[in-house]
């Protein structure tokens, strides 16, 4: 359901409200700046590999792997100890540190709604979930393990190997299979039944009034929405905001100067959870982050023309915080056993 | 001629062709079933000796493409236009047909020319490196008759008509990007024979060919 449609079935609620969502149609109050309309994730919009959802228990495979030390060359870290469900799945870090103990360059992102998305990390470099899935196992600075001496892990267990014959067929575990498993895993953390999206599907006292006018500004006076668009509001795109540093970000990816310094959009799915932020985690708060746009973005030279003042007063950024809070629906995560962790 | 219609203008075509008595043309129902979730867009074609479409042009609007796939001739050239608010650059490689352009950053208003110059028979996927979600093909083929048909990624059963096709036609192709080629006879008279649609070799469904 899209914003109109949500708004238009507001049905006998209060005359303000029938005022307000009549204003908002006549308007194209779902997305007046030729952005993608917010809404609620589709889930047939989904691309799978195979053209159909995995089954629940390559999920619950991925889910296992996703927690497993194995993963790491000294088997003291998983996926989760960066991405940690209790933590909106970062770390709360600015920079994660690497195996050594110093910090990565980039800060760790969250993964909530990675099954629409079209490329992966900061910038780009993975054009799937699978492929992004064995790229930190095998970085030097991350978790440092070959994927053969993985592959030699994981066939070692005879729980991993009964649990990936029951998913994929008797065989050996392939390196193709941890990366389905994987990928499947994360796939399957939906965030989409936030206060905004029950809004959507009618619920008006979903949004309190700040939160409405939060929504308005989102899409007009404060031009989040130009990048923050659509069901998972990220425009999966490459933007410079002129935040300082060496990174090359997406250029490094493309060959392409003209995107230096220029990071993909984070989706703001459960934004409130995954403090700090921006691709270096330079800003603690989000507030922090508003009143940096509301500046005009930082001075790099090829910051995006998209970037500039907004000239927001105090209660205008309240209300636009007001509204990302209500961006927020979690994915509880049971955590599961691993097996034969000796091993 | 691109040929791309609604069901309405199919149904004006079919009524037109009636009236007119142009008893040599035919007309086909095409049903596609899928098996699992239905691409997002195919090719149905009729095969030429040499190709004659110019001027294929796909637009930029809403950090979209106006178009899931356009058809051009081999040797011939697609023009790119961006009637965005915002940047793009278009790019496409693929090394397995020689495919490989990069027609740089193009500002609001800009348009540009790509040049058909890799192996006819190809569809080749076009992006662009700063919305990787944009997303169309070019299909280089030789043709004499196409229909562009995008799919609903919901809806496993698909129909749609083609209209007034040339009487002396005997095949019809049928291009699905990443599925293998369907190839059906018309030569002698259809029938609701199900052709299989497969990708990689993997059967993804069927589609049947009705005279109407």
């Amino acid at each position: 359901m899209d914003l109109k449609q949500g708004i238009k079935s507001l049905g006998c609620y209060s005359v303000w409200i029938r005022v307000i969502a009549v204003a908002a149609l006549c308007f194209g109050f779902s997305s007046p700046l030729n952005a993608s309309p917010l809404a609620t994730p589709d889930r047939d919009w989904i691309e799978y590999p195979d053209d159909e959802a995995p089954s629940q228990r390559e999920t619950d495979l991925g889910k296992v792997l996703f927690f497993d030390n194995r993963l790491s060359i000294d088997r003291k870290r998983s996926c989760a100890s960066c991405h940690n469900p209790d933590l909106g799945f970062g770390d709360g870090l600015a920079l994660s540190a690497d195996i050594q103990g110093k910090p990565l360059q980039r800060h760790t992102p969250h993964l909530y709604n990675l099954a629409w998305a079209s490329t992966f990390f900061w910038d780009g470099r993975a054009d799937s979930l699978e492929q992004q899935a064995l790229m930190p196992i095998q970085s030097e600075d991350e978790m440092n393990l070959s994927i053969e001496d993985l592959v030699i892990r994981l066939n070692s267990v005879s729980a991993y190997r009964e649990k990936f014959a029951a998913v994929y067929g008797n065989g050996a575990i392939s390196e193709d299979m941890i990366a389905r498993a994987l990928a499947a895993f994360m796939r399957s953390l939906v965030s989409d039944n936030s206060a905004f999206d029950r809004f959507l599907r009618g619920e008006s006292n979903a949004l309190g009034p700040e939160a409405k006018r939060g929504l308005e500004l989102f899409q007009g006076k404060a031009e989040c929405s130009k990048c923050h668009d659509g069901a998972n509001f990220t425009d999966d795109s490459f933007h410079n905001i002129g935040l300082p540093g060496n990174d090359l970000g997406r250029a490094v990816v493309v060959s392409d100067n003209s995107l230096r310094g220029a990071f993909k959009t984070p989706s703001l799915r459960n934004i409130t959870l995954t403090a700090p932020y921006m691709h270096d985690g330079s800003f603690a708060s989000l507030e922090s982050v508003i009143v940096f746009y509301n500046e005009g973005g930082g001075n790099d030279s090829l910051k995006s023309e998209l970037i500039k003042p907004l000239n927001l007063s105090n209660q205008e950024i309240s209300d636009l915080l007001a509204f990302l809070g209500t961006l927020e629906s979690r994915v509880d995560i049971t955590r599961p056993s691993i097996p034969d962790v000796n091993r | 001629m691109k040929m791309k219609w609604n069901n309405t203008q199919a149904l004006v075509a079919v009524i037109c062709l009636s009236i007119s008595g142009l008893a040599n043309a035919k007309d086909y129902s095409v049903s596609f079933k899928f098996d699992k979730r239905p691409p997002k867009v195919a090719l149905i074609y009729i095969p030429a000796e040499t190709g004659d479409k110019t001027n294929a042009e796909v637009d930029q609007v809403n950090k979209q493409f106006t178009t899931k796939m356009v058809v051009a001739s081999p040797g011939s050239a697609v023009s790119f236009k961006n009637s965005d608010t915002v940047d793009h650059n278009i790019f496409a490689s693929d090394a397995s047909v020689g495919a490989q352009f990069d027609v740089g950053l193009m500002a609001p208003g800009g348009e540009r020319d790509v040049d058909i110059d890799w192996s006819e028979d190809s569809i080749v996927r076009v992006g662009c490196k700063i919305h990787p979600k944009m997303r169309t093909y070019i299909a280089a083929v030789k043709s004499r008759y196409e229909k562009v048909v995008e799919f609903s990624p919901a809806e496993k059963e698909f129909s749609v008509t083609l209209g007034n096709l040339p009487a002396d036609a005997n095949k019809i192709v049928i291009r699905i990007p990443k599925y293998d080629t369907i190839e059906i006879d018309i030569s002698a008279a259809t029938n609701n024979t199900l052709h299989p649609v497969t990708k990689r070799g993997k059967d993804r469904g069927g589609v049947t060919l009705v005279e109407s």
